[in-house]
């Protein structure tokens, strides 16, 4: 029963004189809110000279220590600031505050995604200054629901660890597709797992044809430096008018 | 599981639009959910009946049109319908595509009844 005028589709009170009805269009993306605060926050990153990068994979693909690697290098030369995004506790801001970053932990409970009203409050809670640098958002751990949500990102980064198979790609297609850079996780694993990397860059294509690739290894630092090449160029490109 | 995200952004849309044209009741909502967007329609479904349980949509249809993905091939210029987004073009295996329509999630319309 609706609770604001007590009617039900088996009620009989009104008569059929006494009930119009009406047809509204609206044609609005189901998305309008959370795309009107990504683009809130793309203005807000682009007017504070920020690269915004939003790191997305399933759990246990290296996305943290990927992050504490990158930042003890480009935190020698660059303000970076960092939006944690995990169900529960607090481990990773603790582990990203370690290198020196500035950063914030927003705990979605139940939620299985970062939306842009969530980043809208790690930006207010972030000394953000408009001398630039690089924000990184790490995602909740999720292949699925993420790839929906726009966040006002400059680029989407899946990362994909060897050891989660070379099929990823065609098992959830939607997050590849949404993709702009696809990183090869824990390349040091190799020999010791059954992974084809060339397969796994061919599923990804079929899926996503733009999608650029990186292999590297976040602990053992191979191929890191394409990685901070990729972040260099993306500030370059991003600013080179300005 | 963002179904129920996108089930509680359908709500509150909803009724903000009731209350914004102060109607009493809505009836029906049309949504349409392509077949390469990120949604299942039937999850979506469920979700709105749920969450609407105590809201002013407690009795409102829920009805989803389903749009066919249709493709683009970069290669041979030629358009193709899939709803799968690990495909290939049929008049010349590229991969090389992009989507042409078949990704949206709209509130097309709603249907509201006004006591005289």
């Amino acid at each position: 029963m609706c609770i604001t005028c007590g009617c039900h589709p088996n009620d009989n009170n009104n008569s059929a004189k006494d009930i119009h009805t009406k047809t509204l269009s609206l044609e609005e993306n189901i998305l309008k809110k959370n795309d009107d605060l990504a683009n809130k926050n793309r203005v807000f990153f682009h007017d504070n000279n920020l690269i915004t990068l939003n790191l997305l994979s399933s759990p246990g693909s290296g996305k943290t220590t990927l992050l504490e690697k990158t930042l003890q290098i480009l935190l020698t030369s660059q303000n970076c600031y960092v939006i944690e995004g995990d169900q529960h506790t607090d481990q990773d801001v603790m582990r990203i505050r370690a290198t020196g970053a500035q950063a914030v932990q927003i705990n979605t409970g139940k939620g299985c995604h970062l939306d842009a009203h969530h980043i809208q409050h790690g930006n207010q809670e972030l000394p953000i200054d408009d001398k630039g640098g690089y924000l990184f958002i790490e995602n909740v751990g999720n292949l699925v629901c993420p790839a929906s949500f726009d966040l006002g990102e400059d680029k989407k980064v899946v990362i994909l660890s060897v050891t989660e198979g070379d099929d990823k790609p065609i098992k959830y297609p939607d997050m590849f597709h949404a993709a702009d850079l696809m990183i090869i996780n824990k390349i040091d694993l190799l020999p010791y797992v059954d992974f084809d990397i060339t397969t796994c860059i061919n599923h990804a294509h079929r899926i996503n044809p733009l999608l650029h690739v990186i292999e590297l290894s976040a602990t053992s630092s191979a191929g890191i430096e394409k990685w901070l090449q990729y972040l260099s160029e993306l500030k370059r490109n991003k600013f080179k008018h300005s | 599981m963002h179904e129920l995200s996108l089930a509680e952004s359908i709500l509150e849309r909803v009724i903000e639009k009731s209350i914004a044209l102060d109607f009493s009741c809505v009836s029906d909502i049309t949504l349409t959910i392509g077949e390469l967007s990120c949604i299942e329609p039937d999850n979506l479904k469920w979700y709105l009946g749920e969450i609407s349980a105590n809201s002013p949509l407690a009795c409102t249809n829920i009805h989803i049109n389903k749009t066919q993905g249709k493709m683009h091939c970069n290669h041979c210029n030629e358009s193709f319908n899939s709803n799968e987004l690990y495909c290939c073009c049929p008049h010349c295996d590229s991969t090389d595509k992009r989507i042409i329509s078949g990704d949206e999630m709209i509130i097309s319309s709603i249907e509201i009844i006004e006591n005289l």
